[in-house]
C-alpha cells in the first residue's frame, strides 16, 4: 500500500503554513517527517488524518481518493491526548471503539496490549495517577490497538525510560514488519535513523529535502575525512608537512578527542591521504570518511538563514 | 460508508451518558433531592403525631374563671354563655368579691368577671398584656348573655335565639380558571428546579468540553470523530442523564408526594397544589431549556482552552439566564403573569421556556399560545444545534487566548463558506 500526499496546501487566515508539500510513504518502511517547531508538521498530520481539508492538492492511498471510513489511522499525538481523571482501561475500550472495534474486540484488544506494555495492573487507575512515560505507554496502546494500516507516531520516545524505549523499539518494528505505513515525527535523530529509511525534511512551508536516508548520506561531497588516533599531534603534523596543498582545512576534533579532521580539496585524494598516514608508521585507531549525521544534514535545510 | 461514523456518534453518546451518571455531583444531587423528598413526605404525618401525643398525655386541670353574678337573677345564662366562649376553662360561680379578688392574686383563678350590670363589668386579673384577646372574648360571652335574655323576656326561646346569634356566613370558593394562590408554592418551586438544572447542566458540559481540550484529550478525539458527533455525542448524552435524573425524582415524587398531602390537615392542603399538568409542563420546558442552553454552553466552552478562562466567557449567558430568573420570579410575586413584559419574554428562546411555564402554571394561557411559543422554542433548538457545531467545529482546534464572540462568528462563517 502506498500513501501519497499530493500538492497540499493550507493557509489559516492570512497565514500561508504550507505551500505545495508531497509526500509518499509505504508499506513496511518507516518515513520521517522532520521539520523545526511550528513548521508545519502537526498541520500536515492533520490533513493526513481529515481533521480540516487541505485548501488544494489531494490525499492519495494506491492512487484512489483517501476514504477514513475504511482506513483506520492510528495517532500517537506529540502533547498527551486522553482524560486525566477516567479510568486507563474505560478510555482504551473508548477509543478502540471509535476507531471502529467493537465493544468485546474493544475490551480483549485494550487488555492484550495492557499486558504487552507491563501495565495490567493499572488498568482501573485513573490516568493522571501514572508517570509522564506510563502515560506515553497508554497513548501508544491506543494508538495501535485496533491493527491500522497507516500509523503516525509523533515524538513517541518523549518521556520514555530506556528500558521502555527498548519496548516501544520492539513495538515499532513489528509494525513495520506487519506492513504498516508508519509517519515518524521526531527531534531525535538517532531514532529517525534507527527506524526510517526515508526521511522528508519540512521548511518554510514546503518540503525542502526528500528521500533515502543513505542516498543523501551518500549525495554529500565526500571530502571530509576522520583519522583517529591517540598521536594525533603527529597526524597532524604530519599532513600540514606532506600534504597541504591537498587539503582546506586540517584540525583536531574539538568533540570527539584523539581524532583528526581533514577537509579535502578533492574527494579523490583521500586514497593518497590514507597511503600517506599509514605508511607512516604512526599508529592509528581508525580513518574513514565522515558521513554527515541527520543531525548536520537537518540543521544544513533548516536553520535560519540571513 | 457511514457505518463507521454512525457508530462513532452512538459510542460517543453512550460514554458521555455513562460520565455523567457517574459524576459525583449527579449522584448526589439524586440522592438528596431523593431523600429530601422523602423525608418532607413524612414530616407532617410526623409532627401531627408529636404535638397531639402532647395533648392527650398530660392530664392537667383545666384553669378556673371566677364570676360574680350581680345582674341577673339565674346564673344559667351567663355560665352558659362565658363557658362557650372559653371552652379550655372551668367557670365557677361565687359570692364574695373580695374572694374573687384574692384567688385571682393567689392563682387560683385565671381571672375574675364581676358581672355588676347585664352590659357593664369588672375583669380582675394579674397582668394585662397589650395582645391579651380575652377580654374582647368577656364582651363576646356577655353581650351574648344579655341578648338570649332580653329575647327571652320578648317570647324567642333561648334556643332559638342561640341559633339565630351564632350564625355565621359559609364560604365556597369556586374558582373557574387557574387558582394563584393554591399554584403559587409548587410553581415556585418547579421554576427554581428549572433554573437550578438549567444552570448545572449547562456548567456540567461546558467543564466536560473545557477539561477535553485542556487535556488535550481533544487531538486524539478529532481524529476519531467529527466535531459535530461529538458535540451532540456530550450534548445528548448529559440531556439522556438529566432526563433519567428526573425520572427517578418524579417516580418518588409521584409516590411520596400523595403521603405528604395526606398527612396533612386540611386548611394546609388548601394552600398547596401540585397538579400533573404543571410537572408534565415542567418537564417539557426541561428539556427545551437545557437544549438551548447546553448548545449555548458547549458552542462557547469550545472556544476556551484552559478553565481559568471559561468563567469570564460564560458572563453574558450567565446574564441572561439570571434575568430571565428574576423576571419570572417577579412576575410570580406581583400575580400579574400576563403582563406585556412576560408575554414578550415568553416567545423569545432564551426566556421562553421559564417564563411559559410560569405563565401556564399560575395563570390561563391560551392553547395557541403554547403551541407558538413551543414552537419557537423548537426551532430554536435546531438552529442553536447546528450553529453550536459550526463553531465547535471551529473552536476545538483553538488554543491559547480565547477569541471574542464577534472573532469567533467571523472565523466561523468564514470556515462555512469555505466548506
Amino acid at each position: 500500500m502506498q500513501l501519497i500526499v499530493n500538492n497540499i496546501t493550507k493557509s489559516f487566515g492570512e497565514k500561508e503554513v504550507l505551500r505545495g508539500i508531497s509526500l509518499n510513504a509505504h508499506s513496511g518502511k518507516a518515513l520521517g517527517l522532520l521539520g523545526r517547531n511550528g513548521a508545519g508538521k502537526t498541520t500536515t498530520i492533520r490533513i493526513i488524518m481529515g481533521v480540516f481539508p487541505a485548501d488544494s492538492g489531494e490525499i492519495l492511498v494506491d492512487d484512489k481518493p483517501i476514504n477514513r471510513n475504511e482506513l483506520t489511522i492510528g495517532y500517537l499525538p506529540e502533547e498527551r491526548g486522553m482524560y486525566p481523571k477516567k479510568k486507563i482501561i474505560d478510555q482504551l475500550v473508548y477509543f478502540g471503539r471509535l476507531h471502529g472495534l467493537s465493544k468485546n474486540d474493544a475490551i480483549s484488544s485494550s487488555k492484550q496490549w495492557l499486558e504487552r506494555l507491563y501495565m495490567t495492573e493499572y488498568a482501573n487507575n485513573k490516568l493522571e495517577t501514572l508517570s509522564k512515560g506510563n502515560q506515553q505507554k497508554i497513548q501508544l496502546a491506543t494508538a495501535v490497538m485496533c491493527k491500522p494500516p497507516v500509523v503516525i507516531l509523533d515524538e513517541p520516545f518523549s518521556g520514555l525510560d530506556p528500558v521502555n524505549a527498548m519496548l516501544l523499539k520492539d513495538i515499532i518494528k513489528e509494525l513495520i514488519n506487519e506492513d504498516t505505513i508508519v509517519f515518524f515525527s521526531s527531534h531525535q535523530m538517532n531514532y529517525i535513523e534507527e527506524f526510517c529509511e526515508d526521511i522528508a525534511i519540512l521548511n518554510g512551508g514546503t518540503i525542502v529535502l526528500n528521500g533515502a536516508i543513505n542516498d543523501i548520506k551518500r549525495s554529500y561531497r565526500r571530502d571530509m575525512i576522520a583519522i583517529d588516533s591517540l598521536d594525533y599531534k603527529n597526524i597532524l603534523k604530519l599532513i600540514f608537512e606532506k600534504f597541504s596543498n591537498e587539503i582546506i582545512s586540517a584540525e583536531a576534533d574539538n568533540e570527539i578527542d584523539n581524532r583528526v579532521k581533514v577537509k579535502l580539496k578533492e574527494p579523490s585524494s583521500k586514497q593518497s591521504l590514507y597511503n600517506l598516514i599509514s605508511s607512516s608508521g604512526i599508529d592509528i585507531d581508525g580513518m574513514g570518511i565522515i558521513q554527515p549525521t541527520l543531525n548536520d544534514i537537518f540543521v544544513e535545510y533548516t536553520e535560519d538563514k540571513i | 460508508m457511514k457505518t463507521k461514523r454512525k457508530s462513532a456518534f452512538k459510542t460517543i453518546l453512550g460514554f458521555e451518558y455513562i460520565s455523567v451518571i457517574k459524576n459525583k455531583a449527579f449522584i448526589i444531587s439524586t440522592i438528596l433531592v431523593v431523600a429530601t423528598l422523602i423525608l418532607t413526605s413524612f414530616l407532617p404525618a410526623l409532627i401531627i403525631g408529636l404535638t397531639s401525643s402532647d395533648s392527650s398525655d398530660e392530664e392537667t386541670e383545666k384553669p378556673k374563671i371566677a364570676v360574680v353574678n350581680k345582674a341577673y337573677e339565674k346564673d344559667d345564662v351567663i355560665v352558659k354563655a362565658i363557658t362557650d366562649n372559653f371552652n379550655d376553662y372551668d367557670v365557677e360561680i361565687i359570692k364574695s368579691e373580695s374572694d374573687a379578688q384574692t384567688g385571682v392574686k393567689d392563682g387560683l383563678y385565671s381571672f375574675s368577671i364581676i358581672l355588676n350590670k347585664p352590659l357593664e363589668y369588672n375583669y380582675i386579673t394579674l397582668t394585662q398584656s397589650i395582645y391579651d384577646t380575652t377580654t374582647d372574648m368577656v364582651d363576646t360571652a356577655i353581650t351574648s348573655a344579655y341578648r338570649t335574655t332580653e329575647l327571652e323576656k320578648k317570647g324567642i326561646s333561648a334556643q332559638e335565639s342561640e341559633k339565630i346569634l351564632s350564625a355565621s356566613a359559609k364560604r365556597n370558593i369556586v374558582t373557574l380558571g387557574t387558582d394563584q394562590t393554591t399554584a403559587y408554592i409548587s410553581t415556585y418551586i418547579l421554576v427554581m428546579a428549572l433554573y437550578m438544572a438549567i444552570l448545572a447542566y449547562g456548567q456540567l458540559v461546558a467543564n466536560s468540553v473545557v477539561t477535553e481540550k485542556s487535556s488535550r484529550a481533544m487531538e486524539m478525539l478529532i481524529t476519531c470523530a467529527s466535531p459535530s458527533d461529538l458535540m451532540f455525542g456530550k450534548v445528548i448524552g448529559a440531556g439522556l442523564a438529566g432526563f433519567t435524573q428526573i425520572a427517578v425524582i418524579f417516580g418518588v415524587g409521584a409516590i411520596s408526594l400523595p403521603v405528604m398531602l395526606n398527612s396533612m390537615p386540611a386548611d394546609l392542603k388548601s394552600i398547596i397544589s401540585f397538579p400533573i399538568e404543571s410537572a408534565l409542563f415542567a418537564i417539557l420546558f426541561f428539556v427545551l431549556a437545557f437544549f438551548i442552553y447546553a448548545f449555548v454552553f458547549a458552542a462557547i466552552a469550545s472556544l476556551v482552552s484552559r478553565i481559568e478562562d471559561l468563567s469570564s466567557i460564560m458572563s453574558p449567558v450567565m446574564f441572561i439566564i439570571i434575568f430571565v430568573f428574576m423576571a419570572v420570579v417577579f412576575g410570580m410575586n406581583s400575580g400579574e403573569l400576563n403582563s406585556p413584559l412576560m408575554i414578550t419574554i415568553s416567545y423569545i428562546p432564551f426566556t421562553a421556556p421559564i417564563a411559559m411555564f410560569a405563565r401556564i402554571a399560575m395563570s390561563d394561557v391560551a392553547a395557541w399560545e403554547i403551541i407558538i411559543s413551543v414552537a419557537i422554542q423548537v426551532a430554536s433548538v435546531f438552529i442553536l444545534g447546528k450553529l453550536a457545531a459550526a463553531i465547535y467545529r471551529v473552536g476545538v482546534l483553538l488554543y491559547g487566548k480565547p477569541p471574542k464572540l464577534g472573532q469567533a462568528l467571523k472565523m466561523v462563517f468564514s470556515k462555512k463558506a469555505r466548506s
